[in-house]
């Protein structure tokens, strides 16, 4: 049975690597060399690993990530590790296996921020919008002020 | 809601008001997971649990232990959990025995961390039989309790481990890994046992629910 392949996705100059499901060795050993290969070939600077998919992670799942991030960085690309759960963590923790000199965030947006990846809105009407929806309140408001004072009538 | 949804309603709403039977349900469901609409018998074991803690809170005091026994007739205990053990022979069968583990673990109650630790542990065991020993049996014996439990043991006849009680203690770091994992699986069980020799190695962990 052949596995399915480990996506690797180019973004904003990076490369996302999302983890999902349980992960095999063969699969991990296949993701190592794509990834370095993608990064000599892309130029990339910065490689993100998305464990929030991952539902366990053994020592040695957490080694070859630790080497997958420690060839990245040899080769000139920061690598982020991010989305790990709090289930993994505190397995990992409770057997002592450190995953140690790796950049780590919360979440994708996270690891992006660290990358310098800025976000900005290009809707320009924006503010027009916000002062309609603004109005439409004032309007409603005043409706229903005006329906109380009906009821009040009453 | 499904059929079986909507017969626990029924049941729960003997004995308490329909709105209340029906969020009880409904808490009991995202307490483990399962959204509306997807309750099947093969949740019995930990619906059973959540269910009775909202029995206790809302209906009265007398009639629990035959409304309970009525949800547990209806649910069923769910499929026995059953012992299994695998042939270890390639890395496939690591994933095999973890994700049949994490299973048995849930359907004997336990929660999502309590699976995590144990499949962790597994894994670890398995892939040292095929790094370590080429080949080698995996066994795990579930104990439905109260309280719950599950027993693991991996065994081999490879050449064994040189210095086990070294690498237990903490204090060896080994290039391969080796110690790390196994004292990683030390840290997880609640129960610990190794043995080895230069016949073999047999590794018994057991985990409480």
């Amino acid at each position: 049975m052949r596995e399915h392949e480990i996506p690797i996705i180019s973004l904003f100059g990076h490369l996302l690597v999302p983890l999902q499901g349980d992960v095999t060795d063969s699969q991990m050993d296949r993701l190592r060399a794509q990834v370095l290969e993608r990064i000599r070939r892309t130029g990339t600077d910065g490689l993100i690993i998305d464990a929030s998919g991952v539902w366990m992670m053994d020592s040695h799942l957490c080694a070859v990530l630790g080497a997958l991030a420690k060839a990245a960085r040899l080769m000139g690309a920061q690598p982020v590790l991010c989305g790990l759960g709090p289930g993994v963590v505190m397995t990992l923790q409770t057997m002592g296996v450190e995953l140690g000199g790796v950049d780590t965030a919360l979440n994708l947006e996270g690891a992006l921020k660290l990358l310098g990846v800025q976000v900005t809105t290009t809707h320009a009407d924006d503010e027009g919008l916000d002062a309609l929806l603004d109005c439409e309140r004032t309007v409603g408001e005043r409706e229903e002020e005006q329906g109380d004072d009906d009821e009040e009538k009453r | 809601m499904n059929d079986l949804e909507r017969a626990v309603t029924t049941i729960l709403s003997g004995y308490m008001s329909e709105i209340l039977a029906t969020s009880v349900l409904r808490k009991a469901q995202a307490k483990i997971g399962v959204p509306e609409g997807r309750l099947t018998r093969q949740h019995a074991a930990r619906l059973q649990q959540e269910l009775s803690s909202g029995v206790r809170l809302f209906a009265p005091t007398s009639a629990q232990p035959k409304l309970l026994e009525k949800l547990r007739t209806l649910i069923g205990d769910g499929p026995a959990a059953k012992s299994f053990s695998i042939d270890v022979e390639q890395e496939a069968d690591v994933s095999r025995a973890r994700l049949e583990v994490r299973r048995l673990v849930l359907q004997l109650g336990g929660n999502d961390f309590q699976a995590q630790r144990a499949a962790t542990a597994t894994s670890e065991l398995v892939r040292n039989i095929i790094m370590y020993a080429g080949r080698g049996r995996f066994t795990c014996e579930p104990e439905t309790g109260p309280p719950a439990a599950l027993h693991i043991e991996a065994s081999d006849n490879g050449p064994g481990i040189e210095n086990l009680p070294l690498v237990l203690s903490g204090n060896y770091r080994s290039r391969t890994g080796l110690g790390r994992g196994l004292l990683g699986v030390k840290r997880l069980a609640d129960r610990f046992n190794a043995a080895s020799d230069r016949k073999g190695t047999k590794i018994q962990a057991t985990f409480q629910l």
